[in-house]
């Protein structure tokens, strides 16, 4: 059976009392509960965080329409849904952007989760790819550095992501086929390819990715 | 929009078309002058100028009023920092005011003789008093107790009290700060600090067995929710009388209260108390500007300052630099040496201009003078153009190092198009001659910020 004669055909009576099913809110779902998330803020980022929090509550509250706070004691950020929250998977974006901006991305960075549902966050150590130490280990980390920051902005540019580099721990937000060729490039600097080869080889998987788009 | 909540005639900066403030929506009829629109260099602007969807009526102002209102920036120190055109806007709001309004209500001269300074003892950048920044209950016990001290130590243990209680007696907790709120605000807090040190002494003495008889004392608690109402503001605690009754639902979560929270409710006029105090301007004259030192003029003189977003600006927040040698102030802030004594000896203090005119200054005590850099010996200078010497003086030559136009532009998440666009994130500069150099947006001040005499780190066996 075609398409077109498939739709001829659930358009006869019996199918049109089909009951239909709007989406349930998510306050029925949860039957009025409230759900909580907490997010931890290490010391490193408090004072970040206190200097974006107008930036981070915003969205939160206007966007997602949850509720949100800074638990001085725990160091916690804590979110809540409300009688306002429609969308269901607004608490976990929410909790996910706050995370994302705890491990030291820019809010507005971290944003882009909030807003695309395909986008992932990857963290791994320096040392699960290579167990370096000492001067091994800062060289490491300075080739995927680069001078200024050079090397690590191209590959963020040519992948699409967005990295931390937090002494050995390394923490990849993009989506999960640009965190794979970001993770690529990353490992084999780890492992000792000179910065130029690392560029050609992800160049040339970038191009063959997009061109498959 | 009905027409009611529009400013009649409202004169428009060149701030409020570089910004692309939605003019139509915040006046009816729009005046303008020819220079604010030649002043305008950006390509965008000038397209967007070319395609307007309302009609800009150009008009120039009398001598006489543009004579007054340059009279009266020199009295009130801001003639500096204007340039010639903004005392004409200020010149042709004062002409508006005075056709559509009369001239009664305008003052001749600022308030000099208002100018308050006042001094604040407590630190300016509290944690507790940025909003959604609350105190929790602290979990552990025995720590609490321990560590406490007198001071900070009557928060603590009033917490740890009502949460080492079970649900029962945080409802009754609830029940209580709500009748009390009113109360508190108006008492005063010596009688407060006595209950709170007979509230220790309680809590000292048994911290287990005695909560549930502290939780009864009831006076007690008063002191921490007046504590916290000073912190807090009051919307807040307002929101969580309003939900009591989900309190009482999900009791049984006790470290879920319903303190701090920034709601969806809350959340506007906890945007509103963080920036100027603003209401929807529906005046019959008014400027539209974002020029800080227009915006003093302008509300001194009790003329209508309306921001982008169409707020009426009421009070105009912001910081003056008073230099700590010759006890000068110099109104642009974005000096570093004082241009009266020459001296790195600048301070910001924040200053606030209210609707009446009058100028109160905060001094802080408590951020002290900075004695960084004085311990050691200045690096020697070196040559080149983009040699990283101290700055010492202020016509020191030292090359701009400005971002590139690349590095400046952010994508913003939360914009329509936003999905559309070929990369979620912002590209990332690195081949223009800035991000070769190394310019980025934190190295302003790069040699102030490591100690150059510092012993460096023994690097093993590297040659």
């Amino acid at each position: 059976m075609g398409v077109p004669k498939l739709r001829e055909w659930r358009r006869q009576p019996q199918f049109q009392k089909d009951p239909y099913f709007p989406p349930i809110s998510s306050d029925k779902l949860t039957s009025g509960r409230t759900e909580l998330r907490k997010v931890a803020v290490p010391a490193n980022r408090y004072t970040p965080l206190k200097e974006n929090w107008m930036k981070i509550y915003t969205p939160v509250v206007e966007h997602l329409h949850l509720q949100i706070r800074f638990n001085l004691k725990s160091r916690h950020v804590e979110i809540k849904t409300c009688k306002q929250t429609t969308d269901i998977g607004a608490l976990q974006k929410a909790a996910d952007f706050v995370r994302a901006f705890t491990l030291g991305f820019e809010v507005d960075d971290s944003l882009a989760l909030v807003r695309l549902d395909d986008l992932y966050l990857e963290s791994f150590q320096i040392q699960d790819v290579k167990p370096l130490k000492g001067d091994h280990l800062s060289r490491a980390i300075g080739r995927i550095a680069g001078k200024n920051g050079k090397t690590k902005f191209t590959i963020e540019n040519v992948t699409k992501t967005r990295i931390i580099l937090a002494d050995s721990k390394i923490h990849i937000l993009g989506s999960y086929q640009n965190i794979q060729v970001a993770r690529t490039a990353i490992c084999n600097l780890i492992l000792g390819s000179p910065p130029s080869k690392v560029y050609g080889n992800m160049r040339a998987v970038a191009a063959r990715s997009s061109e498959r788009f | 929009m009905e027409s009611d909540s529009k400013v009649k005639h409202v004169v428009v900066d060149s701030g409020a078309f570089i910004r692309n403030a939605d003019i139509r929506a915040i006046g009816e009829k729009i005046f303008s002058l020819p220079e604010v629109v030649q002043e305008i260099r950006d390509q965008a602007t000038r397209q967007r100028l070319q395609v307007l969807p309302y009609e800009i009526i150009f008009r120039q102002p009398s001598p006489e009023s543009v004579k007054y209102v340059t009279d009266f920036a020199k009295q009130t120190g801001d003639y500096r920092s204007l340039s010639a055109v903004d005392l004409k806007v200020m010149g042709l709001t004062y002409q508006l005011e005075k056709e559509f309004c009369g001239t009664d209500h305008i003052k001749a001269k600022p308030d000099r003789n208002k100018a308050q300074w006042k001094t604040t003892k407590s630190d300016l950048e509290k944690p507790t008093e940025i909003a959604g920044f609350y105190v929790g209950k602290k979990v552990t016990v025995g720590t609490c107790a321990s560590a406490a001290g007198k001071a900070t130590g009557t928060i603590d243990d009033k917490c740890l009290s009502s949460e080492s209680d079970c649900a029962t007696s945080t409802e009754c907790i609830d029940n209580i700060s709500t009748d009390e709120i009113q109360k508190d605000s108006e008492e005063s807090t010596v009688p407060m600090s006595e209950n709170v040190s007979k509230e220790i002494d309680i809590s000292k003495v048994d911290n287990s067995s005695s909560s549930s008889q502290i939780v009864d004392q009831s006076v007690p608690q008063s002191g921490y929710i007046d504590k916290d109402g000073d912190m807090l503001p009051e919307e807040l605690i307002c929101e969580g009388s309003d939900e009591e009754g989900e309190i009482d639902e999900d009791s049984g979560n006790s470290s879920d209260d319903d303190e701090g929270w920034i709601t969806p409710s809350n959340i506007h006029k906890i945007q509103q108390q963080s920036g100027v105090v603003m209401q929807k301007a529906s005046v019959p004259v008014g400027c539209i500007t974002t020029d800080f030192a227009m915006q003093n003029v302008l509300l001194q003189m009790g003329l209508n300052v309306i921001s982008i977003d169409g707020m009426l600006i009421k009070k105009a927040k912001s910081y003056i630099l008073r230099c700590f040698a010759c006890m000068k102030i110099t109104t642009d802030v974005t000096k570093v040496f004082c241009p009266h004594c020459g001296n790195k000896t600048l301070q910001r203090v924040s200053m606030t201009v209210n609707e009446d005119g009058s100028i109160v200054y905060f001094l802080s005590r408590r951020k002290p003078i900075s004695t960084k850099g004085m311990k050691y010996s200045m690096p020697l200078p070196k040559g080149g153009k983009h040699a990283n010497n101290p700055i010492i003086t202020e016509d020191q030559p030292c090359p701009q190092q400005r971002l590139s136009r690349k590095a400046r532009q952010k994508i913003d998440a939360l914009d329509p198009d936003y999905v559309t666009g070929i990369s979620p994130f912002s590209m990332n500069d690195i081949n223009s001659r800035a991000a070769n150099l190394g310019v980025h947006c934190n190295t302003r001040d790069r040699w102030n910020k490591r100690n150059p005499n510092e012993v460096k780190k023994y690097h093993g066996r590297r040659k």
